[in-house]
């Protein structure tokens, strides 16, 4: 594994170091190889993908990799009727999801982190592992209760989303907090602030990139979820895209183009959100540099 | 757990013995006394319809609109009537595991739902359904039926499901390939033998064409079945898949052997497609389009392809079908005769329905000339009443194989509707699936794979062999 | 230099709190006056504002995971069906079907595949993801951000989408077949777990690249400087910093990249159904397909119950390795 350490970025922006001329040819070179290495990964990444592009635009797509006759006739089919409905139920049904997880998860990682908690270990290990129960059988009990208290819709949906990413976000979350030096903390609480102020202005802050990781995991989770809005979801019109895409697969056909250009905008919402949270974990980066400085 | 479920369960069995009650009355007063629930709401009232929105009819829009037709018809004779409809989205499991929940508790199981055929068993068992017996008596499509039709929703006695479109089987095939291998047209085998020579006829003059499609393998499930190796079981000596007089699922008879010494056959000579396209999801749908694409030479299909390939459908769009593509039927084992399955969807009424008699007038309209013949065209089946298979509005929507596959609906067979069909479903799907990875798999090993698949799951006490 | 290299060490174990060195936390209610610095030590003990902080999440766990998973875990030990006979009429059956699953082939082979499976995926995921985490330290932003994207794209897709992409990549006619001058190579049948266990690094990769490039961002610049004046060289800063200080979210990765990658079943049912024959019927599959495709919901669930069980292992696995390297 070729393992390229931060150093070198680093030293490149501090000009100031002894060794400089040494330091920053070698930090030339690693960054050359850095840059092929990553854009090599990044093609191999790429080349399941190609399948995806092509079709998307080829008006007689199958599952072989062709050239295609082009047409913009998928796009066209994967936005009409309520596909975009489904897309924008989707960014709701993920977006509450996502809130909720990330905030009891972060206030319940924080306690765990910090906090004197009889067997709170174990008790954190044993909900993980817990989460192993297939989601398939978990979700018949939810739908009972849900059922029986009229919940089955979008948002309750987007609850039991959240609940099953929470094991997840707490560890994660919690991990991250973990590295959060104490003595950080132990400054803000000299000049008598609050949990909830330290919360949020210091070791919220400082776990940012963990957060930021937990909450695009829960949202990511939600996002491709099929089984549980499937079961959980019953108005037609509240359904999310992952459940739009079969509307391009029946008994007696397979719409490929249209599943492939339904899927690329599919990813557009995640793609602005890793853009967003790229420009939120620049600023946490920023900070918590100040704050270690 | 906390009281919901219970409470369901509860509900449920309430509804088991009304059901149970019903079915009692049913029974206990010879049938002919009985009249049907005629009752209607005084006030208004609320039917709920499940339905499969996107993997039963050939597309969403004609989904809607066929259902939505029904509905605006029962909304004129029904003025007080709410039609709340539950699309159910997704591919075949997804449909029955949704419909499965919906009917674990009582207050969200819908009134009028579209099953599987296959289902209507389990369904039945569980206690869920209306017997409809009584219900039928005032319906004139009902008795036009086939025989083979009217039972697939028949257990005990007791109607639970009538069909809505059903789909058999055939042989399809590209007449123009056969004219440049010398074959003589129209073109019907005698015997399974007869099958196999047009393909290698057509392997040795037409390289580059595949020359016979056999979906095989699991990725297909029951589906693959159907449209696969279960037409040639059920036109052999035994046709038996589940012996409903043990109770046991056949794992090993002359029948099964004859039919997986046909697939060997086939795979050994190179004949079929390569595991890449047999595999796939979905694969039954494939030869639709390696057809268009000339492909493919023949392929043990479906009745929905001639509609697939018209404007209407678009999937694909092959308005030259009618002219290079001509159909055979599946010859039996011993020779002639007519092999086919038979398998499609269904009305059901959930035993506790409140507005039971509404919807058994909803089930009515939807079998009406109209709605059954659009429901057919649109979703590639063949109606199941006798009377409108010769109409112009169904033959000529795909002709000439609407009108064709009609005719040999009343001789299909249907496969068994009980739950440990679908663990013999993955047996076969692995058995066939065995000899098209690996050609050299004999009818032996294929055996023993059914065999053991089916009698790990199931228990030794629950297969049989049959000679 | 603030930051305790060793600090982050028990995370995972979670149980270090109380030992763990250095000022603790005196946390308080908002509005409460703050504890004197004295008591400090005696802060240690448990608090109710900790309550506080715990029970949205304690709440939601209790009535939506807790609960239906104890519900799960009865079923197993039931003959629940789906639909069928016993979909009402149902009851407690004992060890039925335990006895079942001892005599079940197809589970055992399951057991062996799920290891296999999950062995490949969290070794590729966690190596291919740190690799790309490291790299993009380093990288100019346009690779960086091109690269990255792609990655994250791979993993945000559902599961039908991936699994018909990976499909149509591997099998004959394919992007990989076609590169490879083996155009009609059935990859996929050939060698189908394999392939899924490619499908599954390349679809969980950007969740590990992205956890890890956080805890890189937390590695203290000035430790890894101090060590470039020492000459120390590359994979030796690697092996002396940057890999003790991200052990702790390297566990953690691990330990969620199994379970994510259990839960990601679909992805193989889109591609395979867990076929050929049972080449690729994971544990998650085939409760799945015992549930809702042979209607035995007990059995499935009980499949389950030993799914859990198996994680566990993997977790104390996972959390003891952890502990005897910090």
């Amino acid at each position: 594994m070729t393992a390229v350490g931060a150093a070198p970025e680093a030293a490149a922006r501090r000009p100031a170091m002894p060794p400089a001329n040494r330091a920053s040819l070698r930090a030339l070179s690693g960054q050359a190889i850095a840059n092929v290495l990553l854009a090599i990964f990044g093609a191999l990444f790429l080349l399941p993908m190609l399948w995806l592009v092509l079709a998307s635009v080829d008006a007689n797509a199958s599952w072989s990799v062709e050239v295609p006759h082009l047409t913009a006739a998928n796009f066209a089919d994967a936005l009409s009727g309520s596909n975009l409905q489904s897309i924008i139920n989707s960014i709701v049904m993920s977006g509450v999801s996502t809130v909720i997880a990330t905030i009891c998860g972060a206030l319940a990682a924080y306690a765990l982190s910090r906090r004197r908690i009889p067997w709170k270990g174990p008790l954190l290990l044993a909900v993980l592992f817990l989460s192993g129960v297939p989601l398939a059988i978990l979700v018949i009990p939810v739908f009972q209760m849900y059922s029986a208290i009229g919940w089955l819709s979008l948002l309750p949906c987007s609850l039991f989303l959240a609940v099953t990413s929470l094991p997840f976000e707490i560890y994660l979350i919690k991990n991250f907090i973990d590295a959060v030096p104490r003595d950080v903390e132990e400054a803000a609480r000299m000049e008598r602030a609050g949990t909830f102020q330290i919360l949020t202005r210091v070791v919220g802050p400082l776990a940012l990139p963990g957060i930021g990781a937990a909450a695009i995991y829960g949202f990511v989770t939600a996002w491709g979820s099929f089984l549980v809005p499937l079961v959980l979801i019953t108005d037609p019109s509240q359904q999310p895209g992952s459940i739009a895409i079969f509307g391009f697969i029946g008994n007696a056909y397979v719409r490929y183009g249209d599943i492939a250009a339904f899927s690329l905008i599919y990813a557009v919402p995640i793609l602005l959100l890793y853009a967003l949270s790229a420009r939120l974990f620049r600023g946490g980066f920023v900070l918590s540099g100040a704050v270690k400085g | 757990m906390p009281r919901s479920p219970r409470q369901a369960r509860s509900a449920l069995a309430a509804a088991a013995a009304l059901a149970a009650a019903a079915l009692a009355a049913c029974s206990g007063s010879g049938g002919a006394a009985v009249t049907a629930p005629t009752k209607e709401p005084a006030g208004p009232f609320v039917l709920k319809v499940a339905y499969g929105s996107n993997y039963v009819f050939d597309t969403t829009g004609l989904t809607q609109k066929w259902w939505q037709q029904v509905a605006a018809e029962f909304k004129a004779s029904h003025p007080k009537a709410t039609v709340q409809f539950i699309p159910i989205p997704g591919s075949y499991n997804d449909i029955v595991t949704k419909l499965s929940l919906l009917y674990r508790s009582a207050s969200t199981a819908p009134d009028v739902a579209e099953i599987p055929t296959g289902q209507i068993g389990l369904w039945a068992q569980a206690g869920y359904l209306l017997p409809l017996n009584a219900y039928l008596k005032s319906a004139s499509w009902w008795s036009r039926f086939p025989r083979v039709v009217q039972s697939e929703g028949t257990f005990s006695g007791q109607v639970y499901a009538v069909d809505q479109g059903e789909n058999d089987s055939a042989l399809l095939y590209n007449k123009q390939m056969f004219a440049k291998a010398g074959i003589p047209l129209p073109w019907q085998p005698k015997t399974w033998q007869d099958v196999i020579a047009a393909a290698e006829r057509i392997k040795a003059r037409l390289p580059g064409v595949t020359p016979l499609w056999l979906n095989s393998g699991t990725g297909s499930g029951a589906n693959g079945l159907l449209q696969g190796i279960n037409n040639f079981i059920v036109g052999s000596a035994t046709p038996t898949i589940y012996d409903a007089r043990t109770g046991k699922f056949v794992v090993d008879s002359p029948g099964i052997r004859a039919a997986l010494s046909l697939y060997s056959q086939a795979f050994a000579r190179g004949l079929v497609a390569d595991t890449s396209a047999l595999f796939s999801p979905n694969a039954v749908t494939t030869p639709l389009t390696w057809f268009q694409q000339g492909k493919l030479a023949i392929a043990v299909g479906s009745n929905y392809y001639g509609g697939n390939w018209t404007k209407a459908i678009s999937a694909p769009y092959w308005p030259q079908a009618p002219k290079v593509m001509g159909e055979a039927v599946i010859p039996t084992e011993a020779g002639g005769g007519v092999a086919s399955t038979l398998g499609g969807w269904d009305f059901a009424i959930a035993a506790h329905s409140q507005v039971a008699r509404a919807a058994f007038d909803f089930i009515n309209l939807a079998e009406n000339q109209q709605n059954s013949i659009d429901a057919a065209n649109w979703a590639g089946w063949v109606p199941p009443d006798r009377d409108y298979w010769t109409l112009p509005a169904y033959t000529s929507f795909a002709p000439p194989y609407n009108a064709f596959f009609a005719q040999i609906m009343p001789h299909a067979t249907l496969t068994p509707s009980n739950a440990a069909y679908s663990v013999w479903v993955q047996g076969m799907g692995e058995a066939t699936g065995a000899i098209a990875q690996n050609p050299r798999t004999t009818v032996d090993q294929a055996i023993a794979i059914l065999k053991g698949y089916v009698t790990g799951q199931l228990g030794a006490d629950h297969v049989e062999v049959l000679h | 230099m603030t930051a305790r290299p060793g600090a982050p060490a028990p995370a995972g174990t979670g149980a270090g709190a109380g030992e763990a060195p250095g000022p603790a936390a005196a946390a308080q209610a908002p509005g409460r006056p703050a504890v004197p610095q004295g008591l400090r030590r005696d802060a240690e003990r448990f608090q109710w504002g900790s309550l506080a902080l715990l029970v949205p999440s304690a709440a939601l766990l209790a009535v939506l995971f807790i609960i239906p998973v104890v519900y799960a875990f009865y079923l197993g030990f039931t003959n629940l069906q789906l639909v069928g006979i016993h979909a009402v009429d149902w009851h407690f059956t004992g060890a039925e079907n335990l006895r079942r699953l001892a005599g079940d082939q197809v589970f055992r082979y399951s057991m062996e595949l799920t290891l296999a499976f999950i062995a490949g995926s969290v070794a590729g995921v966690v190596i291919i993801g740190l690799a790309l985490a490291m790299l993009m330290q380093t990288a100019l932003a346009p690779v960086r951000i091109v690269a990255g994207g792609i990655v994250i794209v791979a993993w945000m897709m559902p599961a039908i989408t991936a699994g018909m992409t990976w499909y149509a990549s591997t099998t004959a006619g394919g992007t990989f077949g076609t590169l490879l001058g083996l155009a009609n190579s059935d990859f996929l049948h050939r060698e189908p777990l394999l392939i899924v266990t490619l499908a599954n690094i390349w679809s969980q990769t950007g969740f590990a690249m992205m956890v890890f490039g956080a805890a890189l961002r937390n590695i203290p610049r000035d430790l890894l400087e101090s060590a470039q004046i020492e000459n120390a060289s590359r994979p030796q800063r690697f092996a002396r910093i940057t890999l003790p200080l991200l052990r702790p979210t390297i566990v953690t990765t691990v330990l969620l990249i199994t379970l994510i990658s259990l839960a990601n079943f679909g992805l193989i049912y889109v591609m395979t159904q867990g076929g050929p024959g049972n080449a690729t019927d994971i544990l998650p599959l085939y409760s799945y397909q015992q549930a809702f495709q042979f209607d035995n919901l007990a059995y499935g669930a009980l499949i389950g119950n030993a799914l859990v069980i198996l994680c566990a292992i993997f977790g104390a696995i996972y959390v003891r390795a952890s502990r005897s390297r910090a």
